[in-house]
């Protein structure tokens, strides 16, 4: 999924940026920063540096959200000498918590490494962008979670009654969170691209 | 039956031997190294061991490489250190410098203490190997009370410090090695299965604990691969493999039938021990997880026995792990055979059965419970999971717990069962690293 991100942002920076784009819809806090000249298109280095920087920051949090999420459970384990399914789906909230935070915080903030002398963008637009493109795996996770919680609630009173749920929960969690590392790595980097202008 | 279990939390730990081969596995994978191969750490590098006591005879084994001429075991009777004018009995150095001797003439429900020796041309002795101890099977009728100690999963990139507490003991009267002592997974010649055992045996750990009691050894899959089945197997990795096991674990052998490895043993009436061979007769092609003439012989075998207790050595559970989380793991297990389960399950239903305990190992997970949820065949029948000895504990987000399952534990871990034929009662105690029990449980089944 990771590399299909990367080819996907490559292409993406590849892609020409039509001079006569409109303004960009909504809202109001958005528009106020992106003035209606056309978009000045990044050098592919910069971009390519900033993509790059984009994707291991991603990765990164990635990282920091799932050994976060990892560490409840891991605690439950050390205790009890057996897995908490209730753990486990706090572990899963967390993690998943987690990342939705810190991808929405950091990855827009690698765009910075695009901006030169030619042009700028808006972080703040990226940012919206990128969260536009992706709330809908980061909702789709939140069902996916409450999903898990569920059926660990069913399975922690009654063996092997929730682990269906938690089955779909584990794996909808999964292929929400990593829909939402792809729409929102592609977000930023269309909000800052869309939103690069000439310096004042 | 009649259970009685209290638990207790113990402290676990990633230890610092683990950790520092976890990194260094990594560095290794980093690096594109392979693992490192085995150099033998002693003339003795596996220690020594005795398997398949019967009251009256035993089979002892070795691995010799040292400069000696010719090699000789010191046997004596009683716990006590060999004396030093106890009979020497010859003993063949084979190829690769493996040792078994099969001794006999033994007094039953005796310990014993033995050792062996490497003599040069001048017959001076020039190596002597550690010392070990084993006490001979109850006499046929005997009613005694009997403790056995059971483990599995003991792979040699982890943490062995629960099987080297196992081997602290000196009251065990046998050891049960379930399976998957070995992970011997990539291995393709005989050399290279010799490596992987080499790596595991050769430790202070299992050189201990094979030198503290006797051993009833079995083998599981990884003993050659993941989840292996006879029939798409080379016949030669088989061959291979098999040969590597017979060498480093001592048991006996039936020239009749080579590769049989499913065989009884009997500790008076207190128990006989049903060891299974549920690997290498499986024929899926026709649903068979034990062969036919394995599965008469059990069946028959536990019906008609008169021992207390009927241990059934059992490797991978016969239990109904049928939940979604143990779908992926379903192909492995009785459950892909359900005629032959449904068949050995309800005939010893139908006999009534009693003192039956399934001892089985495999998932990475202690475990006590019943075979199958009430009402269905083996509802009543107790099944308990041992291990793993050093291995990660089975990572799935729940294990099992009630009605079925009393309790259930991921930590390394060795069993103790402690049998007493006159109450009809077995104990199970769950030790960790530091020889703490930390669930005990007592059943009458």
């Amino acid at each position: 999924m990771y590399v299909a991100a990367v080819l996907l942002l490559l292409a993406a920076a590849d892609a020409p940026v039509a001079l006569d784009s409109p303004p960009l819809p909504s809202p109001a806090a958005t528009t106020l920063q992106v003035s209606q000249a056309a978009p000045v298109p990044a050098p592919r280095g910069r971009l390519a540096l900033a993509h790059t920087a984009a994707i291991g920051t991603t990765l990164a949090t990635a990282v920091v959200a799932g050994l976060s999420g990892w560490f409840i459970p891991g605690m439950c384990f050390e205790a009890q000498g057996r897995p908490d399914p209730l753990c486990g789906a706090l572990g899963l909230a967390l993690g998943a918590a987690m990342q939705v935070g810190l991808a929405f915080l950091l990855v827009p903030e690698t765009y910075r490494l695009a901006d030169d002398e030619t042009g700028r963008g808006s972080i703040t637009t990226s940012r919206f962008t990128a969260w536009r493109w992706g709330r809908w795996a980061a909702l789709a996770g939140l069902v996916f979670v409450s999903t898990y919680l569920v059926g660990a609630s069913v399975e922690k009173a009654n063996y092997g009654k929730g682990q269906t749920a938690m089955l779909v929960g584990a794996i909808g969690t999964l292929g929400s969170w990593i829909t939402f590392d792809v729409t929102q790595l592609m977000g930023a980097s269309t909000g800052y691209k869309e939103s690069r202008r000439v310096p004042p | 039956m009649k259970k009685r279990h209290h638990s207790r939390r113990a402290r676990t730990s990633v230890s610092r031997r683990a950790f520092v081969a976890g990194l260094s596995a990594l560095g290794a994978g980093a690096l594109g190294c392979g693992e490192s191969r085995y150099v033998p750490t002693s003339p003795f590098p596996i220690g020594l061991a005795a398997g398949d006591a019967t009251p009256d005879s035993v089979v002892l084994a070795t691995r010799y490489l040292g400069a000696g001429r010719a090699l000789r075991v010191a046997l004596s009777e009683g716990d006590y250190p060999v004396a030093a004018g106890a009979p020497r009995l010859p003993a063949v150095v084979g190829e690769g410098g493996y040792v078994r001797v099969s001794v006999d003439g033994l007094a039953p429900a005796t310990w014993y203490r033995y050792l062996f020796e490497a003599v040069a041309d001048d017959g001076a002795v020039v190596e002597t190997s550690l010392e070990g101890r084993f006490r001979t099977a109850f006499a046929a009728g005997t009613v005694a009370p009997l403790k056995l100690g059971a483990v599995c999963c003991t792979k040699h990139s982890h943490d062995f410090a629960a099987v080297g507490a196992a081997g602290r003991r000196s009251d065990l009267d046998a050891f049960i090695l379930l399976g998957d002592v070995c992970y011997a997974d990539g291995a393709t010649t005989h050399e290279e299965f010799r490596e992987h055992w080499g790596l595991t045996l050769d430790t202070p750990e299992y050189r201990a604990l094979r030198a503290s009691t006797s051993v009833v050894a079995l083998w599981d899959d990884h003993e050659i691969r993941n989840n292996w089945e006879r029939a798409t197997l080379d016949p030669q990795l088989f061959a291979a493999a098999l040969a590597s096991f017979k060498e480093h674990q001592p048991m006996r052998s039936d020239a009749a039938a080579p590769e049989r490895l499913w065989r009884k043993l009997s500790w008076g009436k207190t128990v006989d021990l049903f060891v299974l061979d549920s690997r290498s007769e499986r024929d899926r092609a026709h649903g068979h997880y034990l062969s036919p003439e394995q599965l008469d012989w059990l069946i028959q075998g536990v019906t008609k026995s008169e021992a207390a207790f009927k241990l059934i050595l059992n490797t991978v559970p016969i239990g109904s792990f049928d939940t979604p989380f143990f779908g992926p793991f379903g192909d492995d297990m009785w459950l892909a055979y359900p005629d032959q389960r449904r068949q050995v399950l309800e005939a010893f239903d139908q006999a009534g059965t009693r003192g039956l305990v399934w001892l089985s190992g495999d998932f990475h997970l202690a475990c006590i419970g019943r075979v199958s949820k009430a009402g269905e065949p083996g509802g009543t029948q107790l099944e308990a999971l041992v291990g793993p000895g050093a291995q990660a504990p089975n990572s799935l987000p729940s294990y099992p717990s009630g009605p079925q399952w009393d309790w259930a534990n991921g930590r390394n871990n060795w069993t103790e069962l402690d049998l007493d034929p006159v109450k009809g009662e077995v104990t199970f105690r769950y030790f960790d690293r530091d020889n703490r029990a930390f669930h005990v449980a007592t059943y009458r089944p």
